[in-house]
C-alpha cells in the first residue's frame, strides 16, 4: 500500500518528533489537512496540522513508531466502507475495509433545501417521554445526567423500540472499555436486534485520534442508511468524553487552549456532527448524544455547548433515581423544542395537561403530611398523582405502545375504577387483535382529552382486562 | 570556507562538528590535520557551527555502497542544478537493483533501475 501511494504520489514525509498519539513531519510540501497519509510499516494517520516547515500527523492506526520512519500522501480525506452488510457487526471508526463503497467522514451537512420539517412522532417506548417529552423522527435530544442514571438503559430501550417499528439504528460507543462494547453487542443480540443495528466503537486503549474520529464515522454511516431513505437512530455514547480526547489531541497540538483548556474550535467539532442529523426529504438521522454531568451540574461548558447544538434534553436526575424512581427523567427539567408538532391534537392535549398536573402535584406533596385534614381537591389530586407515578414507573427495557400510554391516562382521569392493571391491559393490547382494534379506534376517535375521558366513563370495560 | 566545499555528505558534516567540540575542548589529537588547520583558521566557531547545520541535506538511495568519486559526482552534478552546496545522505537498498532514488525536501524522485522494470 505504501509503495503503490508513493508511485501515485511522489512526496515522502519523514517522522521528526513523536508527542504520544501525534508525529511531527518534514517532507510531503503539498500535504492538504484532513488528508490520510500511510506510513512505510503500513500505519494510518490523518494530517492535523499543517505548518510552514512541518505538519503535525495525528495517528489512527500504527503497530510502530519511531523517528526516521516515513510515510506517504494519499491524496485524500477518510473515507469509510459502508453496505448493508454493516448491519449486525461491530467496527472501528476505519470502518468496513472489505466494503467497495466508500463514503467520505467529512460530509458537510445538508443545507436547508434537502431537507424537511419534523413532523413524524418517535417512539421511545417509555411512557414518561413519550406523553410528556415526545421526540420526533429527525430529532436531536440530548440525553443528560450523572454517572449510573439509567442513561444507557433508556438509550438501549429508545434502540429497541426502533428496531421493532422497523428502524435502523447506530449505537456509537466513544473511548470506552472493551467489555462495555462486548456486554452492549451481547445485549443487543440477546433481545433479537442486532440485526437492525450497527455498533460503531473505539475502546479506551485505542488512539485518541481515532477514539476522536468514532461519531463521525457512526454519523457517516448513518448518512448511507438514511440516503436509501430509511429512518435511522443515532446514539453517541458519550460526547463529554469525546470533547476530553479532543482537548488532549489539541493541548498535545500546543494549540491555544480556552475555557476549560478545551480548544477554542471544540463548539464546531461536535456541532459538526449533530448538524447531520434531521429530517431529510429521504430518510431521517434522530440524534441522541449522551452527555454525562457532575453532581447534577448543567451548566458545565461542554454541556451547555450540547444544550445549544440539540433540539432539547432529557435530564436523567440522580435524586429521582436514589428515590427509586426509574426512568429517572426529571419532566420539570427536561425540554423538547420540536416533539410537541410531531403529536396529533390529542396527544399534544394530554402532554400539556400532564405537564400542568405534574407542576401541581408537585406543589401538593408538601401537603401529604396533613393525612385526613387535607381538602377534597389536594386528596384527589395526590391520589391521581400517586396512580400517575405508579404508572410512570417502568420496568427496564418495557416497551409500551403509545395509544395503550394513552389509554392509561384516560383511565386514571376518568377515575372509575381504584386499581387499574397495566400489566394486564399492555399483555391484551398485545395479543387480542380485536381489542387493539377498539383501542386504536377510540383513540383516533377523540379530538380532544376530555372527549378520551367521557368515553372511558360511559364505557367503563375498555380498561378492565 | 573552500574547505566547506569537500563536506560531500552527512557523515563528513557530523564528522566535521564533532571535531568543532573538540577544538573547542582543545583536544587537538583526536583532529584530523587539515581539519586542525582549518579550524585553527576560522574566526568564528559559532557560525561555521551554523553553517554546517543549515546544509541542505539530500536524501539518495543506491544499490551498491557509493566509491567517493560516484558521490563527487552526483554531489557536483546537485550543485549545478541547485545552485547551492547540498550534502548527501546515502543509503543502500539493494532491490532497486540499480540507479538512485533521490529524495529531497518531500519531493521523491525515482530513478532507479527497478521502476523501469515495472
Amino acid at each position: 500500500m505504501y509503495n503503490n501511494y508513493l508511485n501515485k504520489i511522489p512526496e515522502v514525509g519523514v517522522i521528526t518528533a513523536i508527542f504520544h498519539s501525534i508525529v511531527v513531519v518534514e517532507g510531503l510540501p503539498n500535504a492538504h489537512l484532513n488528508e490520510i497519509v500511510i506510513f512505510e510499516n503500513e500505519g494510518v494517520g490523518q494530517v492535523f496540522t499543517l505548518n510552514s516547515d512541518k505538519i503535525e500527523v495525528l495517528i489512527l492506526k500504527a503497530t510502530k513508531l519511531f523517528i526516521g520512519l516515513k510515510l506517504v500522501r494519499t491524496g485524500k480525506g477518510l473515507e469509510i466502507g459502508v453496505g448493508e452488510n454493516l448491519l449486525g457487526q461491530v467496527v472501528n471508526p476505519l470502518g468496513l475495509e472489505s466494503s467497495t463503497k466508500k463514503f467520505l467522514i467529512d460530509f458537510k451537512p445538508l443545507g436547508i433545501l434537502g431537507r424537511k420539517p419534523v413532523v413524524d412522532f418517535f417512539e421511545t417506548g417509555l411512557s414518561l417521554v413519550d406523553l410528556i417529552i415526545p421526540l420526533g423522527k429527525g430529532q436531536r435530544e440530548l440525553v443528560i445526567g450523572d454517572r449510573k442514571t439509567g442513561k444507557t438503559e433508556f438509550l438501549l430501550q429508545s434502540l429497541m423500540s426502533h428496531a421493532q417499528n422497523g428502524g435502523i439504528s447506530i449505537y456509537c460507543i466513544i473511548g470506552q472499555r472493551q467489555v462495555d462494547i462486548l456486554k452492549r453487542a451481547e445485549f443487543l443480540k440477546k433481545k433479537d436486534v442486532f440485526s437492525k443495528s450497527v455498533i460503531v466503537a473505539s475502546n479506551s486503549n485505542d488512539y485518541p485520534g481515532l477514539i476522536f474520529l468514532t461519531p463521525y464515522t457512526a454519523c457517516t454511516i448513518a448518512e448511507y442508511f438514511a440516503s436509501l431513505g430509511m429512518d435511522v437512530l443515532l446514539i453517541l455514547d458519550d460526547m463529554t468524553s469525546h470533547a476530553r480526547y479532543y482537548r488532549e489531541i489539541s493541548l498535545l497540538s500546543r494549540r491555544f487552549p480556552g475555557k476549560d483548556s478545551y480548544p477554542g474550535d471544540i463548539f464546531y467539532a461536535q456541532a459538526k456532527i449533530v448538524e447531520r442529523a434531521g429530517n431529510f426529504t429521504k430518510g431521517s438521522i434522530t440524534c441522541l448524544p449522551v452527555a454525562e454531568s457532575v453532581a447534577g451540574d448543567l451548566s458545565g461548558f461542554i454541556q451547555t455547548n450540547l444544550m445549544a447544538m440539540t433540539d432539547g434534553h432529557l435530564y436523567f436526575d440522580s435524586n429521582l433515581y436514589n428515590e427509586g424512581k426509574r426512568p429517572s427523567v426529571n419532566p420539570l427539567l427536561s425540554v423538547t423544542r420540536v416533539g410537541h408538532q410531531t403529536q396529533s391534537p390529542l396527544m399534544r392535549n394530554i402532554s400539556r395537561v400532564l405537564s400542568n398536573f405534574i407542576v401541581s402535584y408537585e406543589k401538593m406533596k408538601s401537603f401529604k403530611h396533613f393525612g385526613a385534614e387535607a381538602g377534597e381537591l389536594v386528596k384527589d389530586v395526590l391520589q391521581i398523582g400517586e396512580k400517575l407515578d405508579e404508572f410512570l414507573n417502568q420496568q427496564e427495557y418495557k416497551i409500551i405502545p403509545i395509544n395503550v400510554n394513552i389509554l392509561v391516562i384516560g383511565g386514571i382521569w376518568a377515575n372509575v375504577v381504584d386499581q387499574i392493571d397495566y400489566d394486564g391491559l399492555f399483555k391484551k393490547y398485545k395479543e387480542d387483535v380485536s381489542f387493539k382494534k377498539q383501542v386504536d379506534t377510540l383513540i383516533s376517535s377523540s379530538n380532544d382529552f376530555d372527549k378520551l375521558v367521557r368515553s372511558i366513563k360511559e364505557d367503563k370495560n375498555i380498561i378492565l382486562v | 570556507m573552500d574547505f566547506l566545499t569537500n563536506i560531500e555528505t552527512t557523515v563528513d558534516r557530523d564528522k566535521l562538528l564533532y571535531e568543532i567540540e573538540l577544538f573547542k575542548r582543545q583536544d587537538f589529537e583526536n583532529i584530523r590535520q587539515e581539519s586542525l588547520v582549518f579550524l585553527k583558521e576560522s574566526s568564528d566557531l559559532k557560525s561555521l557551527k551554523n553553517e554546517l547545520i543549515n546544509l541542505t541535506s539530500i536524501e539518495v538511495v543506491m544499490a551498491l555502497n557509493p566509491t567517493p568519486s560516484i558521490i563527487s559526482l552526483i554531489s557536483e552534478n546537485l550543485r549545478k542544478t541547485l545552485n547551492r552546496q547540498v550534502i548527501l545522505n546515502t543509503s543502500v537498498n539493494e532491490s532497486i537493483i540499480g540507479g538512485l532514488i533521490i529524495i529531497f525536501k518531500g519531493k521523491y524522485m525515482d530513478l532507479s533501475v527497478l521502476s523501469r522494470l515495472n
